[in-house]
């Protein structure tokens, strides 16, 4: 992990974050539909693909703490924006926390285990999830469990999403992020 | 040979969530709309079915007189919405209903004229009574009540009907 930033790596930063408020936007309308049936809150099955761009952020700009780094702007913008939805200024907390994971996992599995973008993104849209349900929903029981379920799903998708975007444009750009992440064309040797 | 293994890992984790969070969706969307059925009105409007909740029922407060069953007066207050306005809400012409029957879960039933559900705050579906939730039918559940103000008895106050049928 190298430790300075360059001028590029926060313009990224700054585009993932523009990019990860704007995604949870785009797909809630069609996320809402599916939890809408199921009969539970919408918000977490959409949350996986705003934190995918986080996830795309911190790969292409593997500086540390550039995750929880981009979830505080992202919090502090949709406060701003008022974007908080029912969780007023506690959406600092369900902002920030799911950053914190995706860069504590970097550092545990060291942002070059293929399999780490897949797990940040369960692993930080489970985190969000929880933390909504904590503040807001209050989901007990079989719902909880569905709540749970959509979030690491998304999670799945989202991760899933950054690890084809990230390693696509870290061969585009050249750029010196975390090595290793899986494609199905380089045989998994990353960039 | 190793990053497919990885794909491999993804895809499956992918298939298992997404085949839990069909079955388990399902699941839960059909506790949803049991509970939903409990805690709503079933209004005959002409032969068609309508479903209201109940939480759509609690609408205004106010404060009236009852008599009960021993002839006793009391002063309560309510909260709740009166027929009336909840028939033109479900797009019922007033002029054209000629009166209602309430049926309650033991088949007890009243009938209610025309007449009287036209008249103002006359005939009301009522939720909570002196800030009180009207318990359900099942202990713990919300429910409801249909009392015609102005009644010199209690005969017409039916609690927790199963069928409100308007003709």
């Amino acid at each position: 992990m190298k430790k300075k930033s360059t001028v590029r790596d926060l313009a990224f930063m700054a585009i993932c974050v523009a990019l990860s408020l704007v995604s949870k936007r785009i797909v809630s309308p069609v996320t809402n539909t599916l939890t809408d049936f199921f009969r539970i809150p919408g918000g977490s099955a959409a949350t996986g693909f705003s934190l995918a761009f986080l996830i795309i952020g911190k790969q292409i700009a593997p500086i540390p703490f550039a995750a929880t780094m981009m979830s505080f702007v992202q919090a502090m913008l949709a406060l701003a924006l008022g974007f908080s939805g029912y969780q007023g200024a506690l959406a600092i907390i369900s902002y920030v926390v799911p950053g914190l994971i995706i860069d504590g996992l970097a550092l545990v599995m060291n942002g070059r285990h293929p399999l780490y973008c897949f797990t940040a993104g369960i692993l930080s849209s489970l985190a969000s999830a929880v933390i909504s349900n904590l503040l807001v929903f209050h989901l007990v029981g079989i719902s909880l469990l569905l709540w749970l379920l959509l979030a690491a799903l998304s999670g799945a998708l989202g991760g899933l999403i950054a690890q084809l975007v990230s390693a696509r444009l870290l061969k585009a750009i050249g750029g010196n992020g975390h090595q290793g992440t899986v494609t199905q064309s380089d045989g998994g040797k990353g960039n | 040979m190793k990053a497919k293994k990885y794909w491999w890992i993804m895809l499956a984790v992918l298939l298992v969530l997404s085949i839990a969070v069909v079955v388990i969706g399902f699941q839960v969307r059909n506790q949803q709309l049991e509970q939903e059925k409990k805690e709503s009105v079933l209004i005959v409007l002409q032969g068609q079915e309508t479903v209201i909740p109940l939480s759509r029922l609690d609408r205004e407060a106010f404060s009236k007189e009852t008599v009960n069953g021993k002839g006793e007066k009391a002063m309560n207050s309510y909260r709740g919405i009166e027929v009336k306005t909840l028939l033109q809400e479900c797009g019922m012409k007033l002029d054209q209903v000629s009166g209602m029957t309430v049926t309650a879960a033991d088949q007890y039933s009243a009938e209610y004229t025309g007449d009287e559900i036209r008249d103002s705050e006359r005939i009301y579906l009522v939720v909570k009574i002196n800030e009180k939730e009207i318990e359900g039918i099942e202990p713990g559940q919300p429910g409801f009540m249909v009392i015609a103000f102005g009644d010199p008895n209690s005969k017409r106050m039916v609690r927790n009907p199963v069928k409100l049928e308007v003709r």
